[in-house]
C-alpha cells in the first residue's frame, strides 16, 4: 500500500503531536531540570518538523493522483491470499497457541500455508508435521524453551 | 597479552565452539545461497538459538553465518541472475554475463577466493585498529559520546539512505520506539499503557526478527508465482586461474578490502553499499572499463574483497563504542548486552580474552570459507531447487519459535508481526529500515548522554563543545547536517 507522501507526513505529525501532548503528564525528575519528558519530547518536534518539510518538498498530489494507492500485486488473487495468510497466521498463533497447543496448530497452520503457496496436498501433509516435530524438538528439548502443549497436555513428554 | 591469547584459543579451539561453527556456516551459506533470505535474515534467526549458548559460541555463530552468507549470495546471482543477498547486487550482470560466457567457474572461484582474502584484510584492521581507538577512547565524557552516536546515526542517514528526509524520520522512529519502557534515566514508565510485557520496552529480537524475516516472507508471498530457472552449465575447478587473476589486479584487491572496511566502519554502511561503490570505482580505475557487463571479472575481484572486508569493519565501532557499524553489527550488539559484554572501549580492559576470541573467530571462518564455500558451488544447484513454497512456511514457524523464546511470551509474537508489517509498508513508501534499527539499539545510549551532558553543562548547547574532541566531533556532525544546503548553493552557483 502506497501512500502519498503529504498524507504519510499528516500521519507522522499527528504522532509526534501526540507524543508532544503525552509526554506533558510525565512527572519532573526530583532536583533536576531535565525529566523523562524531555527526550521524547524532542524527537517528537523532531518528526513534526521532518514531516513539514516533506510536505513542502511533495505538496499535494497532481490531479488523477491518489492519496492512497493500492499495490499492483492487490490485484493477484494469489498474491492476496498469500499476504493474507502470513499475517493470519501470526494473529491465530499469539491467539490460540496456548488453548490448542504448539504441535497441533503448527502443524494445522503450516499445512495451510504450504497449500496456499500451491505444494501439493500429499507433500503437504508428510511435511507439516514433521517440521513442527522437528523445531518442537529443538527448541523444547535442546533449548528447554516451554512451548505450550494445549489439548496435547496429557501426553507431554 | 600471551596468557590472555592462550585463553582466547582455548574458548575457541573448544569442540563445542568448532561444532557451532561448523554449523553456522552450513546454515549462513544456505541463507546466502537461497534468494529472498538476506544475511541480516540469517543473524536474526540465530538470534534466538544464540540467547541459549554461553558468549564465545554465541558471537562465532554469527560472525560465521554472515561472512559464509555474503560469499553464498554470490552464487544465485551467478546462475539465475537473483542475488542471494543485496551484497552481490552490485556485480549480478557481471557474474551473470560470465555464466553465460561459459565462465560460471571463473566467476563463483573469484567471488570466493577474493571474499576470503577482502574478509581477512578487515580482521587485520579490525585486529590492529581496534584496541587503539578503544585505548583513546578512554578519554571519552558523555559528550563526546554523545556527538560520536549523533555523528554514526548522521552517517547512517546521510551516506547509507538514497532519500536523507526519510532516512531521518526512519531513525526518529525508531530512537521514540527504545524510549518505551522503564529503562530511562529517571526510571519512569513511558508509553507502556499498563502493559507489563512493554515495561523492559520492545523486545530487540522479536522486532528484528519481524523487520528483517518477516518483511522478506510477506515479500515472497507476494511474489510467490514466480519460478527460478537456473542456468544449465557446469562448473568446473573454481580455483583455476585465480592466482593469475591475484597478479593481474593486486590493486584492486586491495583497493576493495580498503574501501569495504572504511564502508564498513561507518555507521548503517554495510556490505551491500561497499560492494556497491568498489564495483563503481573498479569500472572507474579500470584499463578496461568498456569489458564492465560484458561478462568481465575485474570488478567481481574487487566488489567481492569489498563486501566480505566491510563485515569485519563494522566490527571495529561496534566493538570499541558500541557504535553498529551495519545492519547486523545493530543485532550484535543487541546479543553483546544480553551475554554482558556490554560493548565499549573498558570491554578491551575487563574481557580482553573474549576480544581476542572474537578476533580468532574472524579468522576462522574466513579461513573455513575457502573449503565450505567450495563445497556449497558443488551442490549450488541442489540448493537452489529447494522449493520455496516449503521454505517460506517452515521459516514463518521458526520466526514464531524464536521470538516466542526470549520472553516465553506470545505477546513478543504479536511485536514481530507488527514490526513485519511496519517494515513492509516503510519500504513500500520509500522509508529505510536500517535508521529505525540503529535508532532503537543506540536510542537508551543517546538518551543517557544527552541527558548528563545536558546537566554537566547546567543546559547550556555550547558545553557540548567545550572539550576538544567533542567539538570537532560536533562540528563534523553539524557540517554533515548542512551538506545538503552547501550542495544545493553549490549547484545554482554553477
Amino acid at each position: 500500500m502506497k501512500l502519498h507522501d503529504t498524507l504519510g507526513a499528516c500521519g507522522i505529525i499527528t504522532l509526534g503531536g501526540w507524543v508532544l501532548w503525552h509526554v506533558q503528564r510525565f512527572p519532573p525528575m526530583p532536583g533536576q531540570k531535565y525529566g523523562p519528558a524531555v527526550y521524547p519530547g524532542v524527537i517528537a518536534v523532531g518528526l513534526i518538523a521532518c514531516a513539514l518539510v516533506l510536505i513542502w518538498r511533495t505538496r499535494l498530489p497532481k490531479s488523477g493522483e491518489a492519496w492512497i494507492a493500492l499495490p499492483e500485486w492487490a490485484r493477484e488473487s494469489q498474491a492476496r491470499v498469500g499476504v493474507v495468510s502470513v499475517i493470519a497466521t501470526l494473529v491465530l498463533y499469539t491467539w490460540l497457541s496456548e488453548t490448542i497447543g504448539f504441535l497441533p496448530l503448527a502443524t494445522a497452520l503450516l499445512i495451510g500455508l504450504f497449500l496456499v503457496f500451491r505444494t501439493p496436498l500429499l507433500i503437504a501433509l508428510i511435511t507439516a508435521p514433521m517440521a513442527a516435530l522437528a523445531i518442537h524438538y529443538a527448541f523444547y528439548k535442546l533449548l528447554r524453551v516451554p512451548l505450550p502443549w494445549g489439548w496435547l497436555k496429557s501426553f507431554a513428554w | 597479552m600471551l596468557a590472555n591469547l592462550s585463553a582466547a584459543f582455548a574458548q575457541v579451539f573448544d569442540l563445542y565452539v568448532l561444532g557451532v561453527i561448523l554449523a553456522s556456516a552450513i546454515f549462513g551459506l544456505f541463507v546466502g545461497a537461497v534468494p529472498g533470505l538476506t544475511a541480516t535474515m540469517a543473524t536474526a534467526l540465530l538470534v534466538p538459538v544464540t540467547f541459549f549458548m554461553p558468549p564465545i559460541p554465541a558471537i562465532a555463530a554469527i560472525v560465521t553465518a554472515t561472512a559464509m552468507a555474503i560469499f553464498s549470495g554470490d552464487i544465485p546471482g551467478c546462475l539465475l541472475r537473483i542475488p542471494g543477498t543485496p551484497a552481490s547486487a552490485a556485480y549480478t550482470d557481471e557474474a551473470y554475463a560470465m555464466t553465460k560466457n561459459g565462465q560460471a567457474e571463473v566467476a563463483l572461484g573469484a567471488g570466493l577466493v577474493f571474499s576470503v582474502i577482502g574478509g581477512l584484510f578487515g580482521t587485520l584492521v579490525l585486529i590492529t585498529a581496534a584496541p587503539v581507538l578503544a585505548d583513546w577512547a578512554l578519554k571519552f565524557s558523555d559528550f563526546e559520546y554523545f556527538w560520536l552516536v549523533l555523528l554514526g546515526l548522521t552517517c547512517a542517514i546521510f551516506i547509507a539512505t538514497g532519500n536523507p528526509l526519510k532516512g531521518l524520520i526512519s531513525l526518529l522512529l525508531g530512537l521514540l520506539i527504545a524510549t518505551i519502557g522503564v529503562t530511562n534515566p529517571a526510571g519512569h514508565p513511558r508509553f507502556t499503557f499498563g502493559e507489563p510485557n512493554l515495561l523492559s520496552g520492545i523486545s530487540l529480537v522479536p522486532m528484528m526478527v519481524g523487520m528483517f524475516a518477516v518483511s522478506e516472507i510477506i515479500r515472497y508471498a507476494i511474489d510467490s508465482n514466480k519460478k527460478l530457472e537456473v542456468v544449465q552449465t557446469t562448473v568446473g575447478n573454481v580455483f583455476k586461474g585465480m592466482w593469475a587473476l591475484t597478479l593481474k589486479y593486486p590493486k584492486s584487491i586491495l583497493r576493495g578490502s580498503i574501501l569495504g572496511t572504511l564502508v564498513g566502519a561507518l555507521p548503517g554502511a554495510g556490505a551491500d553499499i561497499a560492494a556497491w561503490m568498489s564495483y563503481g570505482m573498479s569500472k572507474k580505475f579500470s584499463k578496461e572499463p568498456e569489458k564492465f557487463g560484458t561478462g568481465h571479472v575485474e570488478g567481481i575481484v574487487e566488489s567481492g574483497a569489498a563486501n566480505n572486508s566491510a563485515l569485519a569493519g563494522a566490527w571495529i565501532p561496534a566493538l570499541v563504542f558500541g557504535i553498529p557499524g551495519d545492519s547486523i553489527t545493530a543485532i550484535v550488539i543487541g546479543v553483546l548486552y544480553m551475554k554482558n559484554l556490554n560493548p565499549g572501549p573498558m570491554i578491551f580492559i575487563n574481557n580482553p580474552v573474549a576480544i581476542y576470541s572474537v578476533f580468532i573467530v574472524f579468522i576462522l571462518a574466513n579461513l573455513i570459507m575457502l573449503p565450505l564455500g567450495w563445497a556449497c558451488i558443488k551442490v549450488a544447484k541442489r540448493i537452489l531447487q529447494v522449493p520455496r513454497n516449503i521454505l517460506m512456511p517452515v521459516i514463518l514457524l521458526f520466526c514464531i519459535v524464536g521470538s516466542y523464546a526470549i520472553n516465553n511470551s506470545v505477546f513478543d509474537v504479536g511485536v514481530m508481526l507488527v514490526f513485519g508489517l511496519l517494515a513492509y509498508l516503510m519500504e513500500e513508501n520509500g522509508f529505510p529500515v536500517a535508521p529505525t534499527i540503529l535508532g532503537v539499539v543506540l536510542g537508551g545510549m543517546l538518551e543517557e548522554n544527552f541527558i548528563k551532558a545536558m546537566i554537566k553543562s547546567d543546559g547550556s548547547f555550547l558545553g557540548f563543545f567545550s572539550r576538544p574532541i567533542a567539538g570537532t566531533l560536533g562540528v563534523i556532525t553539524i557540517l554533515i547536517w548542512l551538506s545538503p544546503l552547501f550542495l544545493k548553493l553549490w549547484k545554482s552557483r554553477k
